[in-house]
């Protein structure tokens, strides 16, 4: 049945412009979020 | 006000069950040769000992035989022995001397505690008042048998007979011990997944924030079986991918058991068999032939003394499906299809591209009914960033994945039915997490502020509803009229009427005498409005031992109640309202009458 992969890989980090942009992404996300929280209506 | 005599009696119905089928699953994986350890080895065996007792208690009450705690308490005993097995070697404990995984799996611990304590608490869950708890004490006061005028007790319901222990020990507001042991369970499974797949950092904290969403505390701690049908579909999906990253046959087995435990729950999730079976197909690792029709045939075995059940309640096996082949049972096709279109529009989403967004969207920001933020802000935030090109069995993972959800969203959108996908939006998370932490300084301070902060929001809502029922364990009525004052009101108005007693649309079945449900999504039978005739709704609630009905009306003295029937029933003479100077309140300007038929 073939040869089994690797059980443990450690996701390859984030670099360059693609870390700037889930920074931005992430912090984005987690504001909206709070803003929902706080009864700001930001999808129905 | 509980005596301590009395929280005793309830600590008792809620754990010995639990610890009874924990024994049995860590007997079930000794069996198995499972190689799991620590929680992640408590978490399978949970999933395998409620799935096996699900089917002996269905044996046992189908029989009308009895399920004791005290039966139940040394069967929990003889699990003791194989408790060892959980044990971690020595080089694999080592493992885990990392300071901040540890804290945070010691955090996941209490709140894994105070949440399995405050599942003890009143039972105020909608669906659990309405039918899960009404039906498992029909089938705990006699045998398991088909129920005229109770719908659901002819679906699925391989995860509610889990709950009979507690509610045969009158104990009904333990039974939802056994859900909290399932949102303990996909912790513990989503924890090691991702351990594997991303740190033992993520794994911890997504572990946590597992049971910390707000879907984890709605359903753990409520007499309902979608976190039932979550785990076993996410353990199922997971062990098929593990066939096709290790070939290991003992994965296919977990697999089969658990698809076959998902399917015994709720019908809907035999949708998993097809899914399964694409994933080992097409994940790079076809499995041979006769391992593969062995691993069937064991779940076919698991899934058929509920196809047996189904056909001796209704004549169809496969109720309420095939309908033109097998019949409709107790129902009728126009009611079916009524009940399919609920579950399919009660949810009001746009179906189309952006109103897919809109309702992923409204997952985690939004104000709708049965989807608004249930998922939390992670899953959104930091699963986008798990993408990157993945091995060919991830892929067909995360295909087959993308194919369920838009299921989900054209056909059953409430979140409680996607239950088995949810703990891969967790997984996601972890990888996506691990991959900005591991990025530098900035990536690991963003990710940290987004954990406090959704971490702190979680904590807050949860606390203040777990301490509500921590309270409410001393002094469930307070809690309870509190939570659905409407029910509460009912109830002493059902206590008055003479049994059985009807109850209307918008009535949970959790009463204190036998009651009708007149919701013909709940009898199945009886459209009680202006579609049917008066006459024959009057002969059918006859039929069913009806004599009287609790019905909300307009406050007042109008010697009407407004409702089509009932008011057609009073003019003829068919019923009478019973005087009652002060209604109890059915909620806004409406109350709650008495009609007595004759």
């Amino acid at each position: 049945v073939g040869a089994p992969e690797p059980d443990a890989t450690a996701p390859e980090p984030l670099t360059g412009w693609r870390r700037s942009v889930a920074i931005l992404w992430l912090a984005g996300v987690v504001a909206l979020y709070v803003a929902a929280q706080l009864g700001l209506p930001i999808v129905r | 006000m509980r005596t301590a005599a009395e929280l005793a009696a309830l600590a008792a119905a809620g754990t010995v069950p639990v610890l009874a089928y924990l024994a049995i699953g860590l007997w079930l994986a000794r069996a198995l040769k499972r190689p799991e350890r620590g929680a992640e080895r408590l978490a399978l065996c949970w999933l395998l000992g409620t799935g096996a007792a699900s089917l002996a208690i269905l044996t046992l009450r189908a029989l009308d035989l009895p399920v004791p705690l005290v039966a139940l308490a040394a069967l929990a005993l003889a699990g003791l022995p194989a408790l060892r097995d959980c044990r971690r070697s020595a080089s694999e404990g080592s493992q885990r001397a990392a300071a901040l995984p540890g804290a945070v799996d010691a955090a996941s611990l209490c709140v894994a505690a105070l949440l399995f304590v405050s599942a003890f608490g009143p039972e105020i869950a909608w669906d659990a008042v309405e039918y899960h708890l009404p039906m498992i004490q029909a089938w705990t006061d006699g045998p398991i048998r088909a129920i005229p005028g109770m719908l659901d007790a002819e679906f699925r319901a391989g995860a509610d007979l889990l709950f009979v222990p507690a509610v045969a020990a009158g104990q009904p507001d333990a039974a939802g011990s056994v859900s909290a042991g399932f949102g303990l369970a996909i912790a513990a499974l989503v924890r090691a997944e991702s351990r594997r797949r991303a740190s033992a950092t993520a794994g911890s904290l997504a572990g946590l924030f597992s049971l910390l969403v707000p879907f984890t505390f709605a359903e753990a701690t409520a007499a309902t079986v979608d976190l039932a049908v979550g785990a076993y579909g996410f353990a199922a999906l997971l062990a098929a991918d593990r066939w096709n990253r290790e070939g290991r046959i003992e994965s296919l087995t977990l697999a089969a058991l658990c698809l076959g435990f998902a399917a015994n729950a709720k019908l809907h999730a035999a949708v998993l068999l097809p899914v399964a079976l694409a994933l080992v197909l097409l994940g790079g690792r076809p499995p041979p032939a006769r391992p593969l029709l062995s691993r069937a045939a064991l779940c076919a075995a698991l899934i058929t003394p509920w196809f047996v059940k189904t056909g001796l309640t209704t004549g169809n096996p496969v109720f309420p499906l095939l309908g033109g082949i097998f019949g409709y049972g107790p129902s009728s096709p126009e009611l079916l299809a009524w009940k399919r279109g609920d579950v399919s529009h009660y949810v009001r989403v746009e179906r189309s591209l952006p109103g897919f967004f809109r309702y992923l969207a409204s997952l985690t920001f939004g104000r709708t009914y049965h989807v608004s933020g249930l998922l939390g802000p992670l899953p959104l935030a930091l699963a986008p960033l798990a993408w990157t090109r993945p091995a060919r069995p991830t892929l067909v993972l995360i295909a087959l994945l993308a194919v369920l959800a838009l299921l989900q969203f054209l056909f059953m959108p409430a979140l409680r039915f996607g239950a088995p996908l949810l703990p891969f939006y967790a997984l996601a998370a972890a990888v996506g997490g691990a991959r900005l932490a591991g990025s530098g300084l900035a990536g690991r301070r963003a990710v940290a502020a987004a954990l406090v902060v959704s971490g702190a929001i979680a904590w807050v809502g949860a606390a203040e509803k777990l301490a509500a029922r921590l309270v409410a364990l001393r002094e469930p009525s307070a809690y309870e009229r509190a939570a659905l004052p409407a029910q509460a009101n009912l109830r002493e108005v059902v206590a008055r009427g003479d049994a059985v007693v009807a109850i209307p649309r918008g009535a949970v079945s959790w009463m204190p005498k036998p009651v009708y449900n007149l919701h013909w999504s709940r009898n199945g039978e009886l459209f009680f409005d202006e579609r049917t005739n008066p006459d024959a709704a009057l002969a059918l609630l006859r039929e069913r031992g009806v004599h009287s009905l609790a019905i909300e009306a307009p406050r007042g003295r109008s010697p009407r109640v407004g409702h089509p029937i009932v008011d057609a029933w009073l003019a003829r003479g068919d019923a009478t309202l019973v005087p009652d100077p002060n209604p109890p309140s059915a909620g806004r300007d409406r109350v709650w009458r008495l009609v007595r038929l004759r």
